[in-house]
């Protein structure tokens, strides 16, 4: 065991040894996100980009807090993308991993290959993904309305990523489909180092199906949901290709995100001080969330990590 | 022996020559999908111009006018820019163009000289004396009618106004085709701003107009836009346009385009371009038939049909550091010859080279738009709001009420006031 005096002797070459890191950290990190606080404080324009912008204070700020089009992007943002998106694929995940590990698939010698079918939506570019299920929801040409039209469930076809009722319920399910499978892997993985003994002896003790659900297998998983959850949570929240590749923010601004409006206000509407204002109070916002999340739930879970 | 040492030295001097010819090499970024056609142009140029040589670069029209900003604003980017007629001020605004002003004096441009050119309001600078750039090509849009679709129906005429072709999009339903079909989602690059300027114009009035002491100001009420978005919200209440047109942005969606050439839609209002590849498209599909199709001006409301005189122009990027070649190639895109050999599908953005230029019978409503019906944006571009905004929060205010988020009132004032607020 290295005494303290040792690590004294050692700490000039771990500084060393950490510069390199530290060089990448404040180079493509530290200064791009100085640098974008600094232009939410100016109205520098993509037409001005050569004169700079000049320095207004908070009125980005102000305009944005003020303005309804951001609460409703806001709204957007926290509510559908992050938080529903974000527990179907928990909840479906979930269902999908308890199905792999079923004795079902095992019986009828399916586990491989459901395993390995599992992946192909993961191994799925998400503009190839998104390509397909805009012609699969596509009104004329699209398979999912001909089926629809064709069993009598419709009498006109539906404009699934244009029509206000149905346009989010789409778009989740195509975040879904691209981005479950990592979700139920990772709840495979773990559910796989549940020891059977701790079934067999709920089991023994009377313990149903739901019990043992919701008594062993939900408490063992719980370090994998948590950490999922996070994750995912940062990925969804932060997601652009989705949203702007699907439905651009569109019908009016019905999905847009904080993410596609920092690329409409910087390149479609040309105001790089507002966008990067948006860009502050999203990476704000994480940050938040994430230190509410570790502190109140990750923390009771990992003692050992903090 | 100094024989030798002659022709060797005289060998080195060709190589350095032509090494030295060879150093020029221009980089033009093209944004449309004729690339063979300007390909072969540019393989002409090359064969006329040793020692040049151009690389054409592909961009998407969407992504083009930002990448160039950005490009030049840390001096890269192409030679030679394509882009949308609308852009040059932004792009001159941004130091991304070269001033073009003394070359054009001292060389001159086009068959005829600078002033031929149509649209040349749209490439001076905020300054309305540095010109930055060069119209190309121009195009505008007009109406494209099925008439096996007219005549099922009943319908005798094309329609003249607007309301006319409501009330045909109505007879049309009634024999179970679509009506006036068009693209009414409002995501990015969605046709719809269109639409509601050529219905404006039509009816007098126009969202930007010059105010007649050196500003600009909203030129139509927040009634009149509530009454235009309500006129193509009728058409996807009563069902006489394409199921699922909230679900389609481009005006050359196939859903838009796949009806007309099936038999299926009475009409679609078109680009110049689409139409012809549409009426092309047909011929391949249908050969020694007679075609179904005419074209005509679009429907007016109480002033007369008006659509917008659209196109494409070239900038020099201000970092080029071949100016003399990168001007030759300009001329040369600029040439009779040009678009009567390779770029025949679009039309010369000249006067003199346009009345050169053929219109096939089918094409009158084209012909008759370009002359008597087309219009620039003339004060949307110059005046201080980029057509960008404009853009973006027209669809967006014709989206929330098409989908009913906002009352078409609501959604008109929102309108009136973002572009008042920019203006």
């Amino acid at each position: 065991m290295p005494t303290a005096r040792g690590i004294r002797g050692e700490r000039p070459f771990i500084v060393f040894m950490l510069v390199p890191a530290f060089f990448f950290l404040l180079m493509f990190y530290v200064y791009p996100t100085l640098f974008n606080l600094e232009v939410s404080f100016t109205d520098l324009s993509l037409f001005g980009l050569k004169q700079g912008g000049e320095w207004i204070g908070i009125a980005n700020y102000v305009e944005l807090v003020t303005s309804d089009d951001f609460h409703r992007v806001v709204f957007n943002t926290v509510v559908w993308l992050t938080v529903v998106g974000v527990a179907v694929r928990i909840v479906l995940g979930l269902g999908l991993a308890l199905l792999l590990d079923s004795k079902v698939l095992d019986k009828y010698r399916l586990k491989t290959i459901s395993r390995v079918l599992l992946l192909v939506p993961w191994a799925t570019p998400p503009i190839v993904a998104i390509v397909s299920w805009r012609w699969l929801l596509n009104p004329q040409l699209g398979d999912i309305n001909k089926l629809l039209l064709g069993l009598g469930i419709v009498e006109q076809p539906i404009a699934f990523l244009s029509e206000a009722a149905w346009v989010w319920p789409a778009l989740i399910t195509i975040i879904t489909w691209n981005t479950l499978p990592l979700v139920a892997l990772s709840f495979l993985a773990a559910l796989q180092s549940l020891p059977s003994e701790l079934l067999e002896a709920a089991e023994i003790d009377g313990a149903g199906r739901w019990q043992r659900l919701r008594y062993v297998i939900i408490p063992h998983l719980k370090p994998a949901i948590i950490v999922m959850t996070l994750m995912s949570t940062f990925w969804t929240f932060n997601n652009f290709v989705y949203v702007w590749l699907t439905t651009a923010g569109g019908p009016g601004l019905y999905t847009n995100v904080m993410a596609t409006e920092v690329y409409i206000k910087a390149f479609i509407d040309g105001r790089m001080g507002y966008s990067s204002a948006v860009g502050v109070v999203m990476a704000t916002l994480m940050v938040a969330f994430g230190m509410v999340y570790l502190r109140f739930i990750a923390q009771r879970e990992f003692k050992e990590v903090f | 022996m100094l024989a030798t040492a002659l022709l060797g030295a005289g060998a080195l001097g060709a190589l350095w020559t032509g090494a030295a010819r060879a150093d020029t090499e221009l980089t033009f970024r093209y944004l449309l999908d004729n690339v063979d056609e300007i390909q072969a142009g540019l393989d002409q140029f090359e064969a006329d111009n040793p020692g040049i040589t151009v690389t054409m670069e592909r961009m998407s029209f969407k992504d083009a006018r930002d990448q160039f900003i950005r490009e030049t604003a840390t001096g890269a980017g192409p030679d030679l820019q394509h882009s949308a007629f609308v852009w040059i001020k932004d792009l001159g605004t941004a130091g991304a163009c070269l001033p073009l002003n003394d070359i054009i004096a001292a060389e001159g441009i086009g068959e005829v000289g600078f002033e031929d050119f149509v649209a040349t309001d749209l490439v001076y600078g905020d300054d309305r004396e540095t010109i930055y750039g060069v119209p190309y090509a121009t195009d505008t849009w007009a109406m494209v009618y099925n008439t096996d679709v007219m005549a099922e129906a009943g319908i005798e005429a094309v329609p003249e106004t607007w309301d006319d072709l409501l009330e045909a999009s109505r007879k049309v339903k009634e024999i179970g085709k679509i009506g006036f079909g068009f693209a009414a989602g409002t995501s990015a690059a969605n046709s719809i701003w269109f639409l509601a300027n050529f219905n404006w114009w039509s009816d007098g009035g126009s969202l930007v107009v010059d105010d007649g002491k050196g500003g600009y100001e909203v030129g139509i009420t927040a009634d009149q836009v509530a009454g235009v978005i309500d006129y193509y919200k009728t058409y996807l209440d009563e069902d006489l346009t394409i199921p699922g047109s909230l679900g389609i942005s481009a005006w050359d969606d196939p859903a838009i385009l796949e009806p007309m050439l099936s038999g299926e839609q009475l009409a679609a209002l078109l680009p110049v371009t689409t139409a012809r590849s549409m009426i092309a498209q047909w011929r391949e599909r249908n050969p020694g038939e007679e075609l179904p199709f005419t074209t005509a001006m679009t429907p007016h409301g109480s002033g007369k049909p008006t659509t917008h005189l659209g196109g494409q122009s070239m900038c020099i990027n201000a970092n080029t550091e071949h100016l003399e070649e990168t001007w030759k190639l300009m001329q040369w895109l600029n040439s009779w010859e040009f678009f009567e050999k390779y770029n025949t599908g679009w039309y010369p953005a000249q006067k003199a080279l346009l009345a050169r230029k053929p219109f096939p019978a089918e094409m009158e409503g084209f012909q008759k738009q370009f002359t008597d019906g087309a219009r620039s944006w003339g004060p949307y571009a110059l005046g201080p709001a980029a057509i960008a905004n404009m853009w973006n929060q027209t669809s967006r205010s014709f989206g929330a009420a098409f989908i009913g988020e906002k009352t078409s009132e609501e959604a008109a004032q929102e309108l009136v006031d973002y572009v008042d607020n920019l203006l």
